[in-house]
């Protein structure tokens, strides 16, 4: 009790709660680029796609490969929200909006260029 | 003497063929060099935005940049699309949408929307040869919400339309930047050419 009283008599209450507010804005970030994660890698293979092994919230769905070369990423479940482009990385970077498999297809991409698949687990 | 004589005989046929040995090394050579300008090609140097001066509206919002700077900087070291330059930012607003316009150390261009919804960074390769590099994005995918094509055009395109079931959908376009909030999934894009000319581009259906 001593101990506490002494930190926020030290530092003073407004930094203790300035801290807070820092690591409320901070946390979620951290968070959310923490839980990413790479659910394929590979080349070549156009005309195939691939999936997360399961259905989860997810904030974003991207896949980078050769700039140039078109991509679709999509969910399955949610919202079924879903881009396709040629650009670097093809990124659809609305939430799924509830359980949803990620899922990344290649359009053309014979480039031989290494592509990994991302999206976000909570 | 007489020794040099069969040589005299083969002269002309190996003139002839040293000549056309350097004919196809002076063509190959240009053919490559012209090749290789076309892929370091800047899109800035295809867009309209870039081909006036910067002002205070271009700047992109400093959340929008910040979270842009993640994406970027967790790109694996094959894919990198190099480190974008925010004080050469170009605003461009078709229709009701805004798109930054963001060049990298890498000679790409990155797209970054207000709405998030897609982004990410093109080379010059598309906009190069056909004129228009596209994309599309769909915030329910086979739902009733429009699915928006959008993406940059060059200055040899004139106006580009969507080719839908319902009907055609014309694009709204500023500064090189284009956007169509199509009414049901398009078959393709009809893209006209300041030559008169027009290029049809087919539109895959979504692979479900």
């Amino acid at each position: 009790m001593r101990r506490t009283r002494w930190i926020l008599g030290g530092c003073g209450k407004r930094t203790v709660l300035a801290l807070g507010c820092l690591a409320l804005l901070v946390l979620p970030t951290t968070i959310a680029w923490a839980s990413q994660i790479d659910y394929k890698s590979g080349t070549n293979h156009p005309g195939q796609s691939w999936q997360t092994t399961g259905q989860a919230s997810r904030a974003y769905n991207q896949v980078w490969h050769e700039a140039g070369k078109y991509w679709w990423v999509y969910y399955v479940g949610g919202n079924n929200g879903q881009t396709y482009d040629n650009a670097n990385p093809t990124h659809y970077g609305g939430g799924s909006g509830g359980s949803a498999y990620s899922v990344c297809a290649n359009d053309n991409d014979s480039s031989g260029v290494v592509w990994t698949c991302q999206t976000t687990t909570p | 003497m007489n020794r040099l004589k069969p040589f005299r005989r083969l002269l002309p046929a190996l003139l002839l063929g040293l000549s056309a040995t350097a004919g196809v090394l002076i063509v190959t050579n240009a053919v490559a060099i012209a090749s290789n300008r076309a892929e370091t090609q800047s899109p800035t140097e295809l867009v309209a935005a870039f081909q006036r001066e910067r002002t205070a509206n271009d700047a992109l919002p400093t959340e929008l940049a910040a979270e842009w700077s993640a994406v970027l900087g967790q790109a694996p070291a094959d894919n990198s699309a190099g480190v974008p330059d925010y004080q050469q930012s170009r605003l461009a607003q078709p229709g009701a949408s805004r798109i930054w316009l963001v060049p990298t150390t890498t000679r790409q261009l990155c797209r970054i929307r207000d709405d998030r919804s897609a982004g990410g960074c093109i080379d010059s390769s598309h906009l190069a040869s056909d004129g228009i590099d596209w994309g599309l994005v769909d915030s329910d995918g086979p739902g009733p919400s429009p699915t928006v094509i959008w993406g940059l055009v060059s200055s040899t395109v004139s106006k580009i339309s969507a080719l839908t079931p319902t009907g055609d959908d014309v694009a709204a376009l500023d500064e090189g930047a284009f956007e169509i909030r199509a009414t049901a999934f398009p078959k393709a894009l009809l893209v006209a050419k300041t030559d008169g000319t027009t290029l049809r581009i087919e539109v895959p259906p979504p692979p479900r």
